[in-house]
């Protein structure tokens, strides 16, 4: 039955998929996983977590498959990993910064800008205060609310799919 | 780490190596003994890591396939801006919109299978048990106490059901479908107040009642759905509407029920209605759907809306 729910969303939605089945497993495999972490806990919405999970995988793999396609891999994904680390170790770094770019892309535009001055160019409170005229302990307050904003994103992100479903 | 934990905000200007040497020296000291700020300044770390390398143009260039999928689902459930921003990358990105559509495509063929499973046509008993018994696995696959019980139930009845399947014969064809619209709480929009006529002479009808809601108006994870038939006043019966069991018909929200006319007596008034349980709310008991119908050849009550 699951697999005819995977299948309906893999098979339907004219992705063109190299290897449909692959793309099946692979869900079902993410399946697996998340009920393995107990996070499947309500069986009424059963169903739609199967096709949202199998809508998350055909996304990544139309992704991969067009970037395959136009050959950009080597520049998307420059291997980063400095070397002897391991395997293991490379796919958490990843998941932590796929992680970072889906709280990213949902914060506000404003915490988006402070926190590209903050981390990527290093600014101090007292330069992010001079670019937005304000003073560095505002500053300082902002980055923070902001932060927690971002710590609330986390924990929806890490509660999924229970709280996917929970929440309004 | 408390909200009133003076250290916290220092950590982003820690990790960026900014801070002045005394506050560096506050912070050094309070690391050791403070586990939130120790994580706060992990993820600090990840962030500095990530904008090493990727800048903002290069995290905001693709919508991140969990973030499509949810607006492809339920748009309204994210704030103005976000959709604002997915909306504005869906017009600019050529992958980001064909992803998109392709969601779209699946959430439109879900959406019609779902429709057409609603819609099966009326195989006899055997058939309709199967069904309700596919349903009602589906909602308790993983609660096995219910299932078994289910299913040891089903194991006695399957035999009794297939002769007697096979002393009255099968009923032939799709049933007829009757269009119902009602009148509920959420919009207050009247409907119509005539009862709908259901001919006994069909062996089953398809009522596919059609209400004023929104998607979004059963979005809301706290409220459950009820079904119910009266008689007059008397309650025939009454089972949860699950949420999978709802279409989405020209932009509002519809259920389809099986009704089969010659279980239900002819003549009198009858009323399907489907109301919503979430306690402590307004709407907690009201009837989004109502409408009434009878069982009868005369035509004169009836909308004329239906179709076969």
């Amino acid at each position: 039955m699951v697999r005819g729910w995977v299948h309906a969303v893999v098979r339907g939605g004219n992705w063109r998929f190299s290897d449909p089945e692959g793309v099946a497993q692979e869900t079902l495999l993410a399946l697996v996983k998340l009920a393995g972490s107990g996070r499947i806990r309500e069986p009424g919405g059963f169903q739609k977590l199967v096709y949202t999970v199998a809508k998350n995988t055909c996304v990544d793999v139309y992704h991969r498959e067009r970037r395959r396609d136009s050959r950009e891999v080597a520049e998307e994904f420059p291997d980063e990993r400095p070397g002897g680390e391991e395997p293991g170790e490379e796919l958490s770094q990843r998941e932590r910064l796929d992680r970072l770019v889906q709280i990213f892309q949902r914060l506000p535009e404003a915490c988006r800008q402070l926190w590209d001055w903050v981390y990527r160019e290093g600014c101090s409170a007292a330069e992010v205060a001079n670019r937005l005229s304000i003073t560095a302990g505002n500053v300082r307050v902002r980055v923070h609310r902001c932060l927690e904003k971002a710590r609330e994103i986390h924990r929806e992100l890490e509660s999924w799919p229970v709280a996917a479903d929970d929440r309004k | 780490m408390g909200q009133a934990d003076p250290i916290a905000p220092l950590i982003p200007w820690y990790a960026n190596g900014t801070l002045a040497a005394d506050e560096r020296e506050g912070v050094d000291r309070h690391l050791p003994q403070c586990a939130s700020c120790r994580e706060l300044l992990e993820r600090a770390r990840d962030r500095q890591a990530l904008g090493a390398s990727r800048g903002p143009a290069e995290m905001l260039e693709h919508v991140h396939t969990r973030l499509l999928v949810e607006y492809a689902e339920r748009p309204g459930r994210l704030d103005a801006e976000l959709r604002g921003w997915i909306e504005s990358r869906l017009e600019a990105c050529t992958t980001c919109r064909e992803a998109f559509e392709r969601l779209r495509e699946v959430e439109t063929q879900l959406a019609g299978a779902s429709s057409a499973a609603a819609a099966r046509p009326a195989g006899g008993a055997i058939a309709n048990l199967w069904a309700s018994t596919r349903d009602l696995l589906t909602s308790t696959l993983l609660r096995p106490a219910p299932a078994l019980a289910y299913l040891v139930a089903l194991a006695l009845l399957l035999p009794a059901l297939w002769l007697a399947g096979r002393q009255q014969g099968e009923p032939a064809g799709a049933p007829r479908l009757l269009v119902a619209h009602g009148e509920g709480a959420v919009r207050g929009t009247p409907g119509d107040a005539r009862p709908l006529v259901v001919p006994p002479s069909e062996d089953a009808v398809l009522l596919e009642l059609r209400t004023e809601l929104l998607a979004d108006d059963i979005d809301d994870p706290d409220a459950s759905f009820e079904l119910e038939l009266r008689r007059g006043d008397r309650l025939l019966w009454s089972r949860p509407a699950a949420r999978d069991e709802f279409v989405i018909l020209d932009g509002r929200v519809a259920l389809r029920l099986l009704v089969y006319p010659g279980r239900l007596d002819e003549g009198p008034l009858h009323e399907i209605s489907l109301s919503v349980r979430k306690p402590g709310d307004p709407l907690d008991g009201q009837a989004l759907f109502r409408r009434s119908f009878r069982v009868t050849e005369d035509i004169t009550g009836g909308d004329g809306r239906s179709t076969s």
